[in-house]
């Protein structure tokens, strides 16, 4: 999208050198540039950094926990991923009784999502974007509870790998994931929704 | 123009050799199928490399169990070694007895005889089935493993993120063996109405795939079989309806198929003999839907 909407911007500058129309140039500037001003606007490092830091200190905090547990063999039996799955969950839970909404997606950090997604999804990607996650998902809405488990029964959808590439990237025991408009931080092996943010998808 | 008539000549051969009629009728029974004899078009050499590809199974219906009895008939003509799973192995509940009853119970026969599944994960798989024995994904979401000429990559199309297109890029990089073949839940071409092409999946594995010389792909989510006309000289199925079936969703006409059966269940044999993949897919009812072959060209590209 930077490189675009830059184009787009010189493309203003020299149409408007050509016909010697400030004024007209300076909005056409500013207009092509908004976009690209709202996501500088997050799009610090300050920010993701921060962000980075948060789910890293959550992935501490469960590998220790996880260490402590027996551990899962590679060729384990569906009793031991049972049992596994949900010891791993009450401790996790235990741990992080305190955890509430915007603990992880901060609201700077969730602004930086919703404009990386805003940015990767315009025009008719959009439409398809909406129509994955608002009709064709079998799971278009849940009740979204931090800390709770994502419920075993329902579908995960697909993250789009063009986003995934984008967004800040997460160890491997995190997942990003859509539910309707809004996206989850959820743990892969414990199932837990680590945070949430609403309105992710525009 | 050479490659376009390589695609071409494939592309009568494949026609050739494809059972005649696009649809067949279904049965009527529910858990009780009638099945055809068993009637092979593979060569069944034992220096092949045999095997299945099933996917979307994981419902524990009578359905799901008429499919495998027909797969276990076909073992005993073709024994394979070994089946890929295309993801969606475990609908809804994933307790131990959900394992048991939409795994274990309906394949207990082949588990029996030593045949090894390879499975990958679908959006309705809990990533802790990497760690299950009888999946042998040794604890992993994506990973590779060979068997004699044939090189697999079993993808995790569900979250298809940096560490893994890495992994990938990496991994075939160096990968010497004479067919390369990726398996994964999403398919990035597919004439299904419900679903269709996952494009942005496409995108991104779709280069990758080319660049490699990845032969085949193999892939499920849609409740149906798709031979998938070659595209940019990968060959693209769709066999998703080992268990579920979303019957007459192939859009007709569809530009992208070159056979498609969507009235029954059905799953894949698999045949590898040196430069040739053979295949041949059965119903539910033990018909042969599709065959054909496969010739890898010697730049590597089939």
């Amino acid at each position: 999208m930077g490189e675009k909407t830059h184009a787009a911007a010189v493309s203003c500058l020299l149409f408007t050198s050509h016909v010697r129309t400030t004024k007209i140039s300076l909005i056409a500037v500013i207009v092509a540039l908004s976009p690209a001003i709202a996501l500088a606007q997050v799009n610090n490092k300050p920010v993701a950094d921060a962000f980075a830091q948060r789910v890293k200190d959550y992935v501490k905090l469960r590998e220790g926990i996880e260490e402590k547990m027996p551990k899962l063999s590679k060729e384990a039996k569906p009793e031991e991923i049972e049992v596994h799955k949900k010891q791993f969950q009450e401790a996790v839970r235990a741990a992080r009784a305190g955890a509430k909404h915007g603990d992880l997606f901060t609201p700077d950090a969730a602004a930086l999502i919703r404009a990386i997604i805003k940015d990767e999804f315009k025009g008719r990607d959009r439409v398809e974007l909406r129509k994955t996650v608002l009709v064709e998902s079998e799971v278009k809405a849940l009740p979204l509870r931090v800390n709770y488990p994502y419920p075993e029964v329902k579908e995960q959808l697909e993250m789009p790998p063009n986003l995934l590439l984008r967004l800040p990237q997460l160890p491997k025991q995190i997942r990003y994931r859509f539910v309707g408009r809004n996206m989850l931080l959820v743990d892969r092996e414990n199932g837990l929704i680590l945070d949430y943010m609403t309105e992710a998808i525009p | 123009m050479k490659r376009l008539i390589t695609s071409l000549a494939l592309t009568i051969l494949l026609t050739l050799t494809s059972v005649s009629g696009q649809k067949l009728s279904a049965p009527r029974t529910n858990g009780n199928a009638p099945s055809a004899p068993v009637k092979l078009t593979l060569p069944n050499k034992d220096s092949s490399v045999r095997f299945v590809v099933i996917g979307d199974t994981g419902t524990g219906t009578g359905q799901q169990h008429d499919l495998a009895n027909v797969l276990l008939r076909y073992r005993q003509a073709f024994p394979f070694e070994f089946v890929l799973m295309m993801g969606d192995n475990m609908y809804g509940s994933e307790k131990t007895v959900d394992y048991k009853a939409k795994f274990e119970d309906v394949y207990k026969p082949l588990l029996d005889q030593k045949v090894k599944f390879y499975a990958s994960l679908g959006n309705h798989d809990d990533s802790n089935q990497r760690f299950y024995g009888y999946f042998n994904m040794e604890g992993q979401e994506y990973y590779h493993f060979k068997k004699g000429n044939v090189s697999f990559y079993s993808l995790n199309s569900n979250y298809m993120d940096k560490k893994q297109v890495d992994w990938i890029n990496e991994k075939l990089a160096t990968d010497t063996a004479d067919w390369k073949v990726a398996y994964f839940h999403h398919p990035p071409y597919s004439s299904g109405g419900a679903h269709g092409s996952d494009t942005r999946l496409r995108e991104i594995v779709e280069p990758i795939f080319v660049k490699n010389h990845v032969n085949v792909v193999f892939t499920g989510h849609e409740h149906f079989y798709e031979r998938i006309k070659p595209q940019k000289g990968v060959y693209y199925f769709i066999s998703g309806s080992g268990g579920k079936l979303r019957k007459g969703d192939v859009k007709k006409g569809s530009p992208l198929t070159d056979k498609a059966y969507d009235s029954d269940l059905s799953f894949m044999l698999i045949e590898v003999a040196g430069d040739q993949m053979h295949f041949q897919v059965i119903s539910r009812t033990g018909e042969t839907v599709d065959s054909g072959i496969i010739a890898r060209s010697t730049n590597g590209r089939g």
